[in-house]
């Protein structure tokens, strides 16, 4: 086995190829309250002069345009597509049944497809996807693939409703408020705290969605035994209790805290995230392991920061809390915790040698060579005269030569639609309506989709305001 | 300065006629246009650019949106606001005379011809006279002092100034090694109707405040709020601390007003909470100043949220504003901006008058008037009083309150909206016309109106109802500023 050094290649695990940027915007499962219930689903149209409408999509056609629905409107709009800068559709409940070999498969254009790992030659990879069946993927446009882990045992998933969770008061401020569930996520716009026992393993993962408006200071205690919010500026004055970890998120600064009650702060370091004044959502992803002395951060897939507890994992609980402190209006949803592997997806990197293929296994070690196929779920690499076969279960990712990839640029007449649950793809919307659309796309091809896979579109990123002729 | 109360309305008849000229000289816009550039905001929080082609009861509002191919008809239940984007060229009116408000909240300013148990009869700048049953009256206000708009825009970059405070410069290779390059990108540029801040810097202009004005302006954002705005300010393209004036710095979650005093430095004058600056990514802000109170008022999307007095009397030399944008990247946009002559009243009033079982006149010096007003006529207002009959001649007048805060409002007729006119005036309207130039419909109070759509500087279809994104709060993405 050409074994790797794993200092080199294994820990500096960078940003991770989440890809789930955006993932949808909020429920739509309820208009609001001044606007007549009506069962159609609530979609949002934006233009790129920064207009928006709400109502449904009603269909594409590039030769015509977007049609648009809209409850006010007697027949649907129709709008010049060059106009139109996204579609917000909603998102839909991930699927119940888990493919065997599911895996995430990066392209070079940055687009992400998730689907079941069928077979995989020298030449073409072919994965059985949710929204469009089997796709015939070109080796030469596969960047990367992560099989996708086994789902740890669920520790909590939701939210569902304030069930559970503690409303504590925040102390100390003159305009503390709560935590509101609405639409199937938390929503606060004043100083509130809400925090639940959810029995936080040694290896964790926490997952949510989170957006905000204005800006947003938001902490988040990890392994607490309170449920009530504890002032870090009177902590020896608070009740009782045990050490826990403060994940401070105060756009643009994130920051580790160690708390107890009896010891000063303890900063863990600090990093500025610019991208955060940049957007107003993201994918957030905590991982825990208290035997590595970790704490990590995402946002989207890429890891923002790394913490290691010099001084060995203190904690004494198995909470969680999240403490709005007072800026901006956070919203909180599609909130997950599991049990973590301690794998973390790794971005693709440059090998030493760019001809050959890279398998990063889950256990840290890695193969280079030439990956010659997936055959009885296990993948088939010539490293060196020697053939080496290895479980799919076993690989955390492959990284493809990256001699031999193909670059994609983008073209002003395609589009970028992302998944209700992850990943997108770039490809050239044909046609749209409720019941299906047609996507050209310049990696697969041809294919029919459901509409319903679809959250958002992204009208040809690259056709600029300036361009557009009014 | 508040003229003389014994030649504050000297003449006000004779202004009449002079109203009556102008009005018979027609104060037509200077062109009539099919459509009107404006902004159609939705009850849900929804916002589209665009032209009003016309209204109709039955057809609703019908629109033209730049990406739409054919006009759109929107039923106006769920609409908010239109607010028209051109400048209306406002002929040079006479005083108005009088303020009058209505039981229903509408508000008119005009010439009070005459006044009596059945009825009152306004002479208008916009729709010539007008009369209304005496029992729809609120009150009458009799005003002195400047009116009308001062500036409504931005339409470009002209009459403003732009600069930078400080140079900032970028590092930039070359076969000579690296060297400091000066930035040549202006901070602030003009984009369809608005201002947008590309970096830290300043954009001013001397609007000609007057003493007791009305500023107004959309602002939206990106992440944290920073920026400055200097008021009554004579140094528009700089900070010039030598100089009397103001200085408002706006915030996330806050507002912060600053006086500035040649010789004395800055003096902290309190702070606002603006919950709207941190929960949202835009505000429509509004600032009323009198130099005669020394007093700024602040208000956010139309809720008043700090009134600052400043005890050392007013500071600002100046006659000009100016933005300066702290952060560059914010996305800062300034967009909608109005000065208007104010006429030195908060809309709810001091002093609440809630229990009023008869009327209440309130003279030039001070002194109240309980008792039944019964006429305005020939300059000459006639009160009876438990103790007498009086006679005043209307320049002693301050006010007439003839209900009380409680009085029952008329329900509003599903289907009309409120006009807003660029003089501050209201007026609710039932089966709203809008036909190019010419509108119509029928006022509760003032019966049915045609006056020129040149005039109309916003249009409110749903006065009262909750407006704004659902409470689960919309957060789309970030490259979307409004």
């Amino acid at each position: 086995m050409n074994r790797m050094a794993r200092g080199a290649w294994c820990v500096k695990a960078c940003a991770l190829a989440f890809a789930t940027p955006f993932l949808s915007c909020a429920s739509f499962a309820g208009p609001p309250a001044s606007t007549p219930t009506n069962a159609a689903p609530r979609h949002v149209l934006l233009f790129r002069n920064g207009d928006l409408i709400y109502g449904a999509l009603h269909s594409i056609k590039p030769a015509e345009g977007l049609r648009w629905t809209h409850p006010d409107a007697a027949a649907p709009i129709l709008f010049g597509l060059p106009h139109c800068a996204e579609a917000h559709l909603g998102s839909t409940a991930p699927p119940s049944a888990r493919p065997q070999h599911l895996c995430h498969v990066r392209l070079v254009n940055g687009d992400e497809l998730s689907g079941a790992l069928v077979s995989l030659d020298e030449s073409v990879l072919v994965l059985d996807t949710r929204f469009a069946g089997r796709l015939k993927l070109p080796r030469s446009r596969v960047r990367a693939l992560s099989p996708a882990p086994e789902p740890g045992v669920v520790l909590y998933d939701g939210p569902t409703g304030l069930d559970g969770w503690t409303a504590g008061k925040v102390q100390g401020v003159a305009d503390a408020g709560q935590w509101r569930f609405v639409n199937g996520a938390f929503v606060a716009t004043q100083s509130a705290s809400l925090a639940r026992d959810v029995k936080l393993p040694d290896r964790a993962s926490i997952e949510f969605e989170m957006a905000w408006r204005g800006t947003f200071n938001l902490a988040i205690a990890l392994y607490t035994d309170s449920l009530q919010p504890v002032s870090l500026r009177a902590k020896e004055n608070e009740p009782e209790f045990g050490a826990f970890y403060s994940l401070q998120l105060n756009n643009p600064v994130i920051s580790l805290l160690h708390v107890t009650r009896p010891d000063p702060l303890r900063q863990l370091g600090q990093s500025i995230i610019s991208t955060f004044n940049q957007t107003n959502r993201a994918r957030i992803a905590i991982k825990t392991d208290r035997q590595q002395n970790l704490v990590a951060l995402f946002a989207d897939g890429a890891l923002l920061k790394a913490w290691q507890d010099p001084e060995n994992f203190k904690a004494k609980g198995t909470g969680i809390r999240f403490v709005h402190q007072g800026m901006g209006a956070i919203r909180i949803a599609s909130l997950r915790v599991t049990e973590w592997d301690g794998r973390l997806e790794q971005p693709a990197q440059a090998a030493p040698d760019p001809g050959q293929d890279v398998a990063r296994l889950v256990n840290l070690d890695a193969v280079a060579g030439e990956l010659k196929g997936f055959r009885d779920g296990k993948l088939a690499i010539l490293a060196g005269a020697s053939t080496i076969e290895v479980a799919l279960a076993r690989v955390a990712q492959v990284e493809f030569a990256s001699a031999r990839l193909k670059p994609l640029a983008p073209e002003a007449d395609e589009s970028r639609l992302w998944f209700a649950q992850r990943g997108s793809v770039t490809a050239r919307v044909e046609t749209w309506d409720a019941q299906r659309a047609v996507l050209t796309s310049r990696v697969f091809g041809r294919v029919e989709i459901k509409p319903e896979a679809i959250s958002r579109i992204q009208f040809a990123p690259l056709i600029l305001t300036t361009n557009v002729q009014e | 300065m508040r003229p003389p109360t014994s030649t504050r309305r000297k003449g006000w008849a004779s202004r009449c006629i002079g109203l009556a000229a102008a009005l018979a000289a027609g104060f037509a816009p200077a062109e009539a246009q099919d459509s009107v550039a404006g902004l159609l905001q939705f009850l849900d929080g929804a916002l589209m650019r665009g032209s009003l082609l016309g209204i109709d009861p039955q057809r609703g509002v019908r629109w033209q949106h730049p990406a739409a191919a054919a006009p759109i008809e929107f039923n106006s239940r769920n609409l908010h606001q239109l607010r028209i984007e051109r400048t209306p060229t406002l002929p040079t009116l006479p005083a108005p005379g009088c303020r009058v408000v209505f039981l229903n909240g509408d508000v008119v300013l005009g010439q009070l011809v005459a006044l009596d148990a059945e009825q009152v009869v306004l002479q208008t700048w916009f729709a010539g006279r007008l009369t209304a049953p005496r029992a729809s009256l609120k009150s009458v206000t009799f005003l002195s002092g400047p009116h009308g708009m001062f500036y409504d825009g931005p339409t470009g970059l002209d009459g403003w100034t732009v600069s930078a405070q400080n140079q900032f410069f970028i590092i930039q290779g070359g076969p000579g090694g690296a060297k400091q390059v000066p930035v040549q990108q202006p901070p602030w540029r003009y984009q369809e109707g608005a201002f947008v801040a590309e970096s830290v810097g300043f954009i001013g202009r001397d609007l000609k405040l007057p003493d007791t004005a009305r500023l107004e302006f959309d602002l939206a954002w990106q992440g944290p709020l920073a920026v400055m705005l200097n008021l009554y300010t004579d140094a528009i393209d700089r900070f010039d601390y030598s100089r009397g004036a103001y200085q408002l710095n706006l915030g996330s979650g806050y507002a912060n007003l600053m006086r500035i005093q040649g010789n004395a430095g800055m003096m902290h004058l309190g702070m606002a909470q603006l919950p709207a600056t941190s929960l949202k990514n835009r505000v429509r802000l509004e600032i009323r100043a009198s130099r005669e109170q020394g007093s700024l008022t602040l208000l956010a999307d139309g809720v008043q949220v700090q009134h600052w007095r400043d005890p050392a009397g007013f500071a600002g030399q100046g006659t000009g504003i100016s933005f300066y944008s702290q952060r560059p990247g914010s996305g800062l946009r300034v967009s909608a901006i109005r000065v208007s002559a104010w006429d030195g009243r908060a809309e709810s009033p001091d002093e609440v008058v809630t229990n009023l079982t008869s009327h209440l006149v309130k003279l030039a010096n001070k002194d109240r008037l309980d008792g039944t007003v019964q006429s305005v006529s020939d300059g000459v207002l006639a009160v009876k009083t438990a103790a007498a009959d009086l006679n005043i001649p209307l320049a002693r007048v301050m006010e007439l309150v003839l209900a009380g805060d409680d009085a029952l409002r008329p329900a509003r007729a599903a289907g009309s909206v409120q006009v807003h006119l660029p003089t501050g005036e209201r007026l609710t309207l039932a089966s709203p016309k809008w036909d190019q130039a010419v509108a119509t419909g029928v006022s509760p109070s003032l019966g049915a109106i045609t006056f020129n759509t040149a005039w109309v500087r916003l249009l409110e279809f749903n006065p009262g109802k909750p407006v704004g994104p659902a409470d689960d709060l919309d957060f789309f993405g970030a490259e979307v500023v409004r």
